[in-house]
């Protein structure tokens, strides 16, 4: 009788040690504690180069009460844009060894350089290139984002 | 004289032949399965999906069988859409495998309890596998996290780790003989490697569960066990 036991003893352990998964685990490449927090966009300044050609420089957009992102322990991300005029929910993702930042919110994805980050300032470079009118058309913003401490 | 003699040895033989009865059992079984996967992977959800098994069997004794077993199935899991992750999978795959199957009444005796007779048939396998995958359909990028991706092959071959416990019941001939094995069993088999899912991530491997419904048929190698099978 003990032997039988010992047999079902041995099937439950199988059974009960046996079905775990892994949980997914965003990689540390991915995450950039640094950016925690909420920023303020302070201003932005566009270049538009036509063909190559550099056009002449528009006025910096001075940022409001609703241009700001917000970043999230969890890589959840909010961009509040009066540009999009519009307040987006998602994710994104930071490459600290590459010094690139991702924003997704559904369809939109914006994807960013970042050229200076401390504790209160953060400073991105965001590149659109588009065909209009047959011209090849490069945009790149500027964005200076503010943290208070 | 001589014919009253040998009369009676005849008679005799058939007394000693009929005295055998019960205790006569078929080396050698040919059988099928139906089974229902679960992997449990890098994936974050859990599907069920199905899959059968060709058997065949050496029975060393009645309670002591090697089982080498052909599984073709599918195996599939996670969700693109409703997981931030995005994995997702289906494996179409093809498994081959040998085990040891004891039953309880190799061990133990039988004969004097109707709970001992029918606790008999329960059973504890083990053995050693090698799994081809080979993904229908994959997706390792997540929909909503930038360039949260994973790396992985679509096709693989691995070992694996089979464990099975469950129970056999035995449907008898007009001799008593074991002729048809009705298998219900749960079998874990424990890959030894992480591409189950065609997504290489993590740090455990991967495992699929199976709850396993077959038959086996004697086919032949009818020889004697020591005690009776069917009481």
């Amino acid at each position: 009788m003990k032997k039988i036991y010992g047999f079902l003893l041995l099937a439950l352990i199988v059974i009960n040690t046996g079905c775990k998964q892994d949980p997914p685990v965003l990689p540390a490449n991915l995450r950039n504690t640094q950016l925690l927090g909420k920023w303020n966009l302070a201003f932005m300044q566009s270049e538009k180069y036509i063909d190559g050609d550099k056009e002449p420089d528009s006025s910096p957009l001075i940022g409001t009460a609703n241009d700001y992102f917000i970043f999230e322990a969890d890589n959840r991300a909010t961009l509040s844009s009066t540009v999009y005029q519009k307040l987006f929910q998602g994710y994104y993702s930071a490459n600290t060894a590459a010094s690139t930042l991702a924003f997704k919110s559904g369809d939109l994805l914006i994807r960013y350089n970042v050229t200076a980050l401390s504790i209160t300032q953060m400073e991105l470079v965001e590149t659109i290139n588009t065909n209009e009118a047959g011209s090849s058309v490069t945009i790149i913003n500027y964005y200076t984002y503010n943290r208070l401490p | 004289m001589k014919k009253i003699l040998l009369t009676l040895c005849i008679c005799f033989a058939t007394l000693l032949a009929k005295a055998q009865l019960g205790y006569m059992y078929g080396q050698y079984d040919l059988g099928f399965a139906a089974a229902l996967n679960y992997a449990y992977t890098d994936a974050e959800t859990v599907k069920g999906t199905p899959a059968a098994h060709l058997v065949f069997a050496y029975n060393h004794t009645p309670f002591l069988n090697y089982i080498a077993e052909v599984q073709f199935g599918r195996l599939a899991g996670g969700d693109s859409v409703r997981t931030l992750s995005g994995r997702e999978f289906k494996n179409n795959y093809t498994a081959v495998s040998f085990r040891a199957q004891v039953q309880a009444g190799e061990l133990l005796r039988y004969d004097n309890t109707v709970i001992m007779n029918a606790l008999r048939n329960i059973y504890v396998s083990g053995g050693v596998g090698v799994i081809y995958n080979n993904m229908s359909e994959i997706n390792r990028s997540s929909l909503y996290i930038p360039d949260y991706t994973s790396s992985g092959r679509n096709s693989s071959s691995e070992f694996f780790i089979p464990l099975k416990a469950g129970y056999e019941f035995k449907v008898f001939n007009s001799y008593d003989e074991p002729f048809i094995k009705v298998d219900l069993g749960y079998q874990l088999n424990y890959v030894l490697g992480d591409q189950l899912d065609g997504i290489k991530a993590g740090i455990r491997k991967d495992v699929y569960s199976q709850f396993v419904v077959g038959m086996r048929f004697a086919i032949g190698g009818f020889t004697s066990y020591r005690k009776p099978i069917r009481q």
